[in-house]
């Protein structure tokens, strides 16, 4: 895993590096933005988890308009109740994108192709019948891959969005099954009150194979409600605010929005988050987020809440 | 003979006049059939042009504006590239190709070509208006500010550029900037909705 970490934070490194020589040569026609997160969550009414600290670098390009890419590498530590068990997770994201302009539409459309690996390594702790303690020692690998299509029209008035995800659950241990979702994700957006706010409704339709991982449930139905509230640009004042809504249910769904997907092999139940967004000048941007999320485990009745508070700050050029 | 030898001596020296008022007739019927708002008639006109003179650069750039017009931007932008690869010190092939890029909404793009003409001309109004309408769309107000502000230095009577500034002041919250700026564009442009609007609102009128 560390070797894994390394690999992106010298590509990140890299790509890092020839950025201002590829901003010049393409006469301003390469745009970068570098996003570092923080978050911390913690945990009520779990057996398993207690809190959780994760962190993330993104970084942005765009060819003018036309396209562009997303690399991303994350990890995150989470703990138990009584420091039993904890996971180390290691996340890396590549994302494509193409805009197209046909003439026939009057507005923009634009197909991305997401890759996410993680790598979960479980730490767990027992006691033997003998009182001596002990350790298991597994991972677990996701494999993520997300198609989407998107529209928006020129005017702003109407967006468009139909996405298919496959994901893969991998543990290398014999008591558990592997597990394999598919997840189609329709939505709807537009604005409204004179383009001062947004808003983005969502469906998340999941199947999954039969798994001793999950109960009898075979699929699972998520509704996602997104509004974005535009403010005054000054930097003392957010740019923008945002509530998320989430109802239904959905097992490991895959967030676009985010760049990530929810690795924690639980049922998603409603979830809520407030958002703000700072322009604090014209290359720096800022947000702070808070949400709270229900869980049903879905392989043991563990009905948990988790309750994040979630950082960023990014650097445009 | 002699009627032979003077019919095609006529031929010879009339030929010319009849081919100027061939091309008159021909240039009147494509802009007869823009101004009629028959864009795609006044470019069926060029394209017979076109067949028989491919590279001819002022017909390429003609067809590309009535490609615009007609919100066939990819048609339009590629024969304002056809006429950059023609003659790459156009400013107007430039100035051309902002338009459909700007209405894809690839301000970016659009910004490129902007400053090319920047650097070739500076201060080319058309090119600055339209780069502040860039600006605006990217939503970038600090530099909306400052770069309206120097280009109202160059064209102080003109009202549109002093929206761009009053826009830009007004969403970086500079109520004293923007009262100013919205109070110069009434100067120009007496009953202007947007600045009477802001007034009003802002009750200082």
């Amino acid at each position: 895993m560390v070797e894994h970490r390394r690999l992106h934070w010298l590509c990140a490194a890299t790509v890092l590096a020839a950025c201002p020589l590829l901003a010049d040569a393409g006469d301003e026609q390469l745009y970068f933005k570098l996003l570092y997160e923080q978050n911390t969550t913690a945990y009520q009414s779990s057996a398993r988890y207690r809190q959780a600290q994760g962190r993330g670098t993104f970084l942005y390009l765009d060819y003018l308009d036309r396209g562009g890419l997303i690399l991303g590498n994350g990890e995150k530590v989470l703990n138990a109740p009584d420091d039993s068990l904890y996971v180390r997770e290691a996340c890396s994201v590549y994302s494509a994108s193409v805009n197209l302009n046909p003439d026939k539409l009057a507005g923009k459309l634009s197909m991305r192709y997401d890759s996410y690996q993680v790598l979960d390594r479980n730490v767990v702790g027992f006691t033997y019948f003998d009182g001596s303690t002990g350790q298991y020692d597994y991972r677990d690998a996701i494999d993520s891959r997300a198609l989407q299509l998107s529209y928006l029209s020129y005017a702003g008035d109407l967006y468009l969005e139909t996405s298919y995800a496959q994901t893969r659950l991998q543990a290398n241990r014999s008591d558990i099954d592997d597990l394999a979702l598919r997840q189609i994700a329709p939505g709807i957006g537009t604005d409204f009150n004179q383009n001062q706010d947004w808003a983005l409704f969502r469906a998340i339709l999941i199947d999954h194979d039969a798994s001793n991982r999950l109960q009898r449930k075979r699929h699972s139905n998520g509704f996602q409600l997104k509004v974005t509230h535009w403010l005054r640009a000054a930097y003392y004042y957010p740019s923008n605010l945002q509530l998320g809504l989430r109802t239904g249910q959905a097992l490991m769904p895959v967030d676009l929005d985010a760049a990530a997907v929810y690795t924690a092999p639980a049922m998603l139940t409603r979830a809520w988050s407030v958002a703000a967004e700072w322009k604090l000048n014209q290359y720096l941007r800022a947000m702070l987020y808070a949400g709270r999320e229900n869980f049903e485990a879905a392989q043991t009745i563990d009905n948990y809440t988790a309750k994040t508070l979630y950082m960023n700050i990014s650097a445009l050029w | 003979m002699h009627l032979r030898l003077l019919t095609l001596l006529f031929l010879i020296l009339a030929a010319p006049a009849f081919a100027e008022e061939n091309l008159d007739d021909f240039w009147n019927e494509s802009y007869r059939q823009e101004a009629l708002g028959k864009y795609q008639a006044a470019m069926e006109v060029m394209n017979n042009w076109l067949h028989l003179h491919p590279n001819h650069e002022f017909s390429i750039m003609r067809r590309g504006w009535l490609y615009y017009l007609q919100g066939k931007h990819n048609e339009s932008i590629k024969d304002y590239q056809k006429a950059l690869s023609l003659n790459d010190k156009s400013l107007e092939a430039r100035l051309g190709m902002m338009l459909p890029l700007m209405a894809q909404n690839k301000w970016r793009e659009a910004m490129v070509y902007g400053r090319q003409i920047d650097e070739l001309a500076p201060w080319n109004y058309y090119a600055h208006v339209r780069m502040l309408r860039c600006e605006e769309a990217l939503e970038q107000w600090n530099t909306l500010a400052d770069h309206a502000l120097q280009v109202y230095l160059r064209y102080p009577s003109d009202a549109t550029i002093i929206v761009y500034l009053a826009r830009a002041y007004e969403k970086l919250g500079n109520a004293r900037g923007a009262e100013k700026a919205w109070l110069d564009v009434l100067e120009r442009v007496p009953g202007h909705v947007e600045a009477s609007q802001y007034l009003a609102s802002h009750h200082r009128r």
